[in-house]
C-alpha cells in the first residue's frame, strides 16, 4: 500500500472515529435534510417564509394584546396585521410588494436559512399528522414547505476542515482536493463579489442606470454620467497586458492609479504616520498627570520608546560606520527590532490559535455538540 | 543502531507529535468549557471607558472592515461593543469598507438585539432608530474622503435599499465630524489605518480600534496619541467581555431571578418543535433542563460570576466567545512555551557537547 493511500484511509478512519465520538456522547448532527421553513403566501402576491419554530404568539399579560416574538437569531422585520394591504408607494424594500419577482420581497436577515424576515400578521401555525400547517386568514394560503440542508452542510464543512487539517499529518488526496476546491471557490467567489459590488454600481450603474435597476434593484437608476467612460476606457486599457503588441497601453491606467494614490495619501501619511508619529514619540517624555504629579511608570516607558526608536534608526543609518557610539546604539537597535519581532510573532501565534479554536468550536458543537456546558 | 536515549527522544520529537499535543491543548480545554478571569490592561479599559462616558444618544460610526476569515477574534470584540453601544443608548452607523462586512455587521446585530431584549424586555431598540447599516462602498481612502466631507454623497441608501432621507436616525448626519467616536473593526487594509490617516485625524473625531492578533501591532504606533485604545486579537475581546460582564452583572442577575419561568416556556417550545434536528433537540433540552434545575437550586444574587455566566447563556442568550474562547488558547499558549523552553535546553545542551 503507498504511503498516500495509507494516509487517506487514516483520514478517513479519523473522520468516521470523530462522528461515531459524536453520536455516542454528543447530539451527532443529521446530515438529512429536514423540512424546517414554511412557505406560505399572502394576499397581493406577497410571499413570506417564517421558519417554522422561530415565531411565537403571546398574549400580553398586562394589556391583553396579541404579540410576536421571534426566537433567537431571528428578528421580527414588521408586524403586518391580517388587512394589510401593501402599497404601490412602499420605500422600503423589506416589506414592498413587488408583483413581478415577489420572492425578493424580503431580504435576508439570517443566512443560515436565506430567509427569515418573519412577517407573519395574523398566521398562525399548527400541526397535522406531523406535517406543520399554516392558517393566514383573509386569503392566504400555505405554498409549500422548504426543505433545510443545514445539516449536510455542516457535514461537509466538517469532512472539508479536517481534510486542510490532514496536512499537518502528511500530503494525501483529500487535502489537495480541498486545498484545490478551497483556491477555486474563493477566487470564483472574489471575482463575483468585486463584479457585483464594485463594477456593478460604481460603474455600470452609473453609464446605464436604467438597465442596471432592472436587473438589481436598488442599483442604479440615477442620471447617466458620462464622465465614468474616463475609468471604463481606462480599465479596459489596463486589460491590453495581455497582449504583447499593445500592452504599452496599459501604462497610461498604472500612471493613472499610482498618480491619484500618491496624491490622496500623500496628505495622510504626512499628517498621520510622520508628523504624528514624531510628535508621539518625542512629544512628552515626562508624563505629567496634572492631579496625580509625574508619573514614573509612564515617562520610563516614554523614554524606552524614544530610545528604542532612534536606535533603530541609527541601525539603518549606513552613511556613517558603525562603530563607538554609533556602533553600540546600533547594537542596541538591532535588539529592539529583535524584540519587536519576536512581540510581533507571538501575536502571530496568538491569531492562528485563535482560528484553530474557532474551527475546533465548529467541529465540536456545530457538527459534534460535545462540547460540555 | 544505538538505542535512543530519553534525552534523544525529547530533542528529536516528531512535529506531528507536538500539533497532537496543540490539538489537545485546545480541544480539552474546549469539550470542558475552561476558561479563566480576565484583567483588562489599559488600552482596553481606553475603549470601554470611552464607550460608556460617551452621553446617551452619541452618534458612533462604527467600521465592519472584515471578513468570515478573521471572525474568531474579530467577532467578540464586535458582539461586544453593539452590546455596550445599545445597552448606553447610542447609536450605530455601521459602514464596511470589506465587502461580506455589511452582513457580519448584520449578524451582530441580530444577536446583540436579541441578548437585549432578553435582559430588558421593556427596552425598545428599532433599526433606523437606534442603529443603522449602510453597507459596504469600494474605494478605501476614497471612501473616508468623501465621508470627511458630505456622507450624502456616498450613502444615498441603507443596506435594505431604503433611502436614508427616511431614516430617522440619519437627520443631522452630514460627515465624519457629525460623530462623536469611530469605532473601527478591521482585520487588514483597508481598515483601522486608513480611519485613522483619511479620517479621525483630518475630522478630529476620537476613535478607538478592534483588530486581529497579526495586525494589532501595526497599530499600535497611533496609541494614545491618535487612536484612544485598541482591543488586539482574542486577548483583548475577553478582557473586554469581561468589563461589560461586570457592567452588566446586576442587570443580569435580575433577569436569572425570572429564568424558571422563561426556561418552562422555553422547554414547551423546543419540545413542540419538529424543526430541530432530533439529536441536536435532545441536547439542547437537557441543557435547558439543566439551566432550569440549576437555576431553581441556586440564588443569582450569591452566586458567583462564573456560574452566573453560565447559566446566563442558555437562559439569556448571553454568550461570551472572547472569555470562552481565551481558556483554550490559554493552554495553547502554555503548551507552546513548553515546547520554546524544552527546544532552547537540548539546543543549549547540544551546543555544550559540541553537536553543533
Amino acid at each position: 500500500m503507498s504511503r498516500s493511500m495509507a494516509v487517506s484511509l487514516g483520514f478517513l478512519a479519523v473522520f468516521a472515529a470523530l462522528a461515531l465520538l459524536g453520536a455516542v456522547f454528543g447530539g451527532l448532527t443529521s446530515p438529512l435534510p429536514r423540512a424546517d421553513e414554511i412557505k406560505l403566501t399572502m394576499p397581493n402576491n406577497m410571499v413570506v417564509v417564517a421558519p417554522q419554530g422561530k415565531i411565537r404568539r403571546e398574549v400580553d399579560p398586562a394589556t391583553q394584546k396579541t404579540k410576536f416574538v421571534a426566537a433567537d437569531g431571528f428578528r421580527i422585520v414588521r408586524e403586518v396585521p391580517a388587512s394589510y394591504q401593501p402599497a404601490g408607494g412602499e420605500k422600503n424594500p423589506c416589506i414592498a410588494a413587488d408583483e413581478k419577482k415577489p420572492e425578493l420581497i424580503f431580504k435576508p436577515v439570517r443566512h443560515e436559512t436565506h430567509y427569515g424576515a418573519v412577517v407573519a400578521g395574523d398566521a398562525t401555525m399548527e400541526e397535522k399528522n406531523g406535517e406543520a400547517y399554516v392558517r393566514v386568514p383573509n386569503g392566504g394560503s400555505l405554498i409549500e414547505r422548504v426543505r433545510s440542508f443545514r445539516g449536510f452542510w455542516t457535514w461537509v464543512a466538517a469532512f472539508l476542515t479536517l481534510g486542510i487539517l490532514s496536512f499537518l499529518y502528511d500530503d494525501n488526496p483529500f487535502y489537495k482536493f480541498t486545498e484545490h476546491l478551497f483556491i477555486g471557490v474563493s477566487a470564483a467567489y472574489w471575482m463575483c463579489l468585486a463584479f457585483w459590488s464594485t463594477i456593478v454600481p460604481n460603474l455600470l450603474g452609473k453609464l446605464w442606470p436604467a438597465l442596471v435597476a432592472s436587473i438589481n434593484p436598488g442599483v442604479g437608476g440615477e442620471k447617466r454620467n458620462l464622465l465614468y467612460l474616463v475609468p471604463l476606457v481606462f480599465g479596459v486599457l489596463l486589460l491590453t497586458r495581455l497582449t504583447s503588441k499593445f500592452g504599452w497601453l496599459s501604462r497610461w491606467s498604472l500612471a493613472f492609479i499610482v498618480g491619484t494614490t500618491a496624491g490622496l495619501n500623500f496628505v495622510g501619511y504626512l499628517q498621520s504616520d510622520f508628523v504624528g508619529q514624531i510628535e508621539g514619540s518625542i512629544g512628552s517624555l515626562v508624563a505629567i498627570d496634572p492631579a496625580k504629579g509625574v508619573q514614573w511608570g509612564a515617562t520610563f516607558s516614554a523614554i524606552v520608546l524614544f530610545v528604542g526608536v532612534l536606535t533603530c534608526l541609527v541601525y539603518f543609518f549606513f552613511s556613517t560606520e558603525h562603530k563607538g557610539v554609533m556602533g553600540a546604539a546600533s547594537r542596541v537597535g538591532i535588539w529592539v527590532l529583535m524584540i519587536t519581532f519576536g512581540a510581533s510573532f507571538g501575536f502571530t501565534v496568538m491569531g492562528r490559535i485563535a482560528l484553530l479554536v474557532a474551527r475546533m468550536e465548529f467541529l465540536f458543537n456545530d457538527w459534534l455538540h460535545i462540547i460540555i456546558q | 543502531m544505538a538505542k535512543k536515549t530519553f534525552y534523544d527522544r525529547v530533542r528529536d520529537i516528531d512535529r506531528r507529535l507536538i500539533f497532537l499535543f496543540i490539538a489537545l491543548s485546545v480541544a480539552i480545554p474546549l469539550i470542558f468549557h475552561l476558561y479563566f478571569p480576565e484583567t483588562p490592561t489599559p488600552m482596553t479599559q481606553a475603549v470601554f471607558d470611552k464607550i460608556e462616558h460617551l452621553p446617551a444618544g452619541s452618534r458612533i460610526l462604527m467600521d465592519f472592515s472584515y471578513d468570515p476569515a478573521s471572525m474568531p477574534e474579530i467577532e467578540p470584540m464586535a458582539t461586544a461593543w453593539v452590546r455596550h453601544c445599545l445597552l448606553k443608548k447610542h447609536k450605530i452607523y455601521a459602514i464596511a469598507l470589506w465587502p461580506v462586512g455589511p452582513q457580519l455587521a448584520s449578524d451582530t446585530f441580530n444577536a446583540a438585539v436579541n441578548f437585549l431584549r432578553n435582559l430588558d424586555p421593556e427596552r425598545r431598540i428599532v433599526y433606523g432608530e437606534d442603529y443603522v447599516n449602510l453597507g459596504f462602498k469600494s474605494g478605501a481612502q476614497g471612501v473616508i474622503n468623501v465621508l470627511l466631507t458630505n456622507l450624502g454623497t456616498l450613502y444615498s441608501t441603507d443596506i435594505n435599499g431604503a433611502n436614508i432621507a427616511d431614516i430617522p436616525m440619519m437627520n443631522g448626519v452630514v460627515n465624519l465630524k457629525s460623530f462623536d467616536l469611530i469605532a473601527s473593526i478591521s482585520a487588514g487594509t483597508p481598515g483601522t489605518k486608513e480611519l485613522i490617516q483619511f479620517g479621525s485625524v483630518p475630522a478630529g473625531v476620537p476613535l478607538v480600534a478592534g483588530t486581529t492578533s497579526v495586525f494589532a501591532p501595526l497599530l499600535y504606533p497611533y496609541y494614545p496619541a491618535q487612536m484612544l485604545g485598541i482591543l488586539g486579537g482574542l486577548k483583548s475581546a475577553a478582557e473586554y467581555d469581561a468589563l461589560l460582564f461586570r457592567k452588566i452583572k446586576p442587570q443580569l442577575q435580575a433577569r436569572l431571578r425570572l429564568a424558571p419561568k422563561l426556561l418552562q416556556d422555553e422547554i414547551a417550545q423546543l419540545t413542540g418543535d419538529r424543526s430541530l434536528d432530533p439529536a441536536a433537540k435532545r441536547k439542547l433540552v437537557a441543557e435547558k433542563t439543566a439551566a432550569l434545575r440549576a437555576v431553581e437550586k441556586a440564588d443569582p444574587a450569591t452566586l458567583g460570576d462564573r456560574r452566573l455566566m453560565d447559566l446566563a447563556g442558555p437562559v439569556l442568550g448571553y454568550t461570551q466567545k472572547g472569555i470562552s474562547r481565551m481558556g483554550p488558547q490559554a493552554v495553547a499558549h502554555l503548551v507552546i512555551v513548553l515546547f520554546i523552553i524544552i527546544g532552547n535546553i537540548t539546543y543549549f545542551i547540544d551546543k555544550r557537547r559540541g553537536r553543533r
